[in-house]
């Protein structure tokens, strides 16, 4: 993936209009997007919905994007994610859990060995992350990444993890205090 | 620890962009947002401190539609031109349903129009002027952010026979400056010409075709015209013929000799309003 500057350069340049800087954007940085979208949402159908407007999005959007406040590859994957979570939220609660919603995320994100070719900058931010996720306890760890990764809910981690709700709720909130906890380290 | 627990205005932030705040909750964030400084300025630390997880997927290239439809939706400025993109799309279609019910208007096949891929008849259709204008004022009125609201000087409507592919070319201003297409019908374009692009040409009073640029699969563009192509249009008063626009099938980015070298697959006439 292209560097950060190179990243928020081509969105600065989008928003006056750019097309091709939109375009270069959209080349370097959809395929991460997708991965994510895909493994929320589950169907490429879905993924691809979500991908288009989160890209229509960030046309709109922009000139709001400030560097300052975070690496441009962080503002697009956050409009991402925001945009299916929306999609799962609108179609809940007719639709059934996912069945292969499964401990795979737990696995990927502890995993530091195969992740895709990132600047420093990214790559820092990402270990510490994946370092404090580890000091987590298990059940706040996996409550945490049930509901990045697939975008459920306190009930349905609930249910998944065959645990009452105030449980799961105390463990994805202690589980952020620790981790910020941790970050500030 | 219980379900009562207090959520913090941090923990609050941290929910909201993990996702497991309730949607009415969502609702009140996002409303907050904008006036909340403290509030907006704990929701960016999460965003920025969980979004490296989201790069521990593997990339996937995602379909190549998705670009088609993002660009679709995005190369109009603005939403009044959207807008005025689906009322003209609405207008061709309305215009292609007339169309067919008369054909002897001006259309006739284009004896070499058959396509490679599919072995669809494309042929010409050129519209009766007063309807092309009509179609052309209705996106350009449409159009209420935008400088221009007077009808377009040149129109030309371009499309195949079965109408599932059409391009709505105008140009504001003579001497021409620029010209504005609008597409419909990628899934056609696709179908037939995957690895080509179409190119547009003027065929100009003195019989060379000079290339305008290619055409777009869908959505709206805008071409400059340099001031050299802009005086091939010539003069409505010294023009003996009307003039012509037609469409070759070229390798991708266009014909590298500056003429066209592939089939030609459409013949339009390009009207010129009377006055201005």
């Amino acid at each position: 993936m292209a560097d950060p500057q190179q990243l928020a350069q081509w969105i600065a340049d989008t928003a006056q209009g750019d097309q091709r800087a939109f375009q270069q954007l959209y080349k370097a940085t959809a395929p991460h997007l997708y991965g994510l979208l895909l493994r929320i949402l589950k169907t490429e159908d879905k993924a691809a919905d979500a991908l288009q407007d989160a890209f229509v999005k960030i046309w709109q959007k922009a000139g709001t994007y400030a560097p300052e406040r975070g690496a441009p590859i962080t503002w697009l994957l956050s409009i991402a994610r925001y945009r299916a979570l929306d999609l799962l939220r609108r179609r809940r609660p007719e639709v059934a859990l996912p069945e292969d919603a499964d401990m795979e995320a737990l696995v990927l994100a502890d995993d530091n060995a195969n992740g895709p070719a990132l600047d420093n900058e990214t790559m820092q931010s990402l270990s510490a992350i994946q370092k404090c996720m580890k000091t987590l306890q298990t059940e706040q760890r996996q409550s945490l990444l049930f509901a990045y990764y697939d975008g459920m809910t306190h009930t349905e981690i609930s249910k998944k993890m065959d645990a009452p709700l105030g449980t799961v709720k105390s463990w994805v909130r202690r589980g952020l205090t620790r981790l910020r906890e941790c970050l500030a380290e | 620890m219980n379900d009562n627990e207090q959520l913090t205005p941090e923990l609050r932030a941290a929910e909201y962009v993990l996702g497991t705040l309730p949607a009415d909750d969502c609702a009140r964030v996002e409303a907050e947002l904008p006036t909340d400084a403290a509030l907006a300025r704990e929701v960016a630390y999460w965003e920025q401190r969980l979004a490296p997880l989201g790069l521990l997927n593997t990339p996937v290239e995602p379909p190549a539609t998705v670009w088609q439809a993002v660009q679709a939706r995005t190369q109009a400025r603005n939403e009044a031109r959207n807008e005025a993109y689906n009322q003209a799309r609405t207008q061709i279609r309305n215009h292609n349903a007339t169309n067919q019910a008369s054909p002897n208007q001006t259309s006739q096949p284009h004896s070499t129009g058959r396509s490679s891929a599919a072995g669809v008849w494309v042929g010409l259709a050129i519209a009766a002027s007063m309807a092309l204008f009509a179609i052309a004022t209705v996106f350009f009125v449409g159009m209420r952010s935008e400088p221009v609201a007077a009808p377009p000087v040149y129109a030309s409507l371009i499309q195949n026979e079965a109408n599932t592919l059409a391009w709505l070319v105008t140009a504001d201003s003579a001497p021409v400056q620029s010209i504005r297409i609008v597409a419909m019908g990628a899934k056609t374009y696709d179908e037939n010409w995957p690895e080509r692009s179409l190119e547009l040409w003027l065929l100009a009073a003195d019989g060379q075709p000079v290339s305008l640029g290619l055409l777009p699969k869908e959505g709206v563009s805008e071409l400059p015209v340099s001031e050299a192509i802009a005086k091939k249009f010539g003069t409505k008063q010294a023009r003996q013929e009307p003039l012509k626009l037609a469409v070759s099938e070229e390798p991708i980015g266009g014909s590298p000799s500056g003429a066209p070298t592939g089939k030609v697959l459409f013949v339009a006439a390009l009207n010129q309003r009377s006055s201005n």
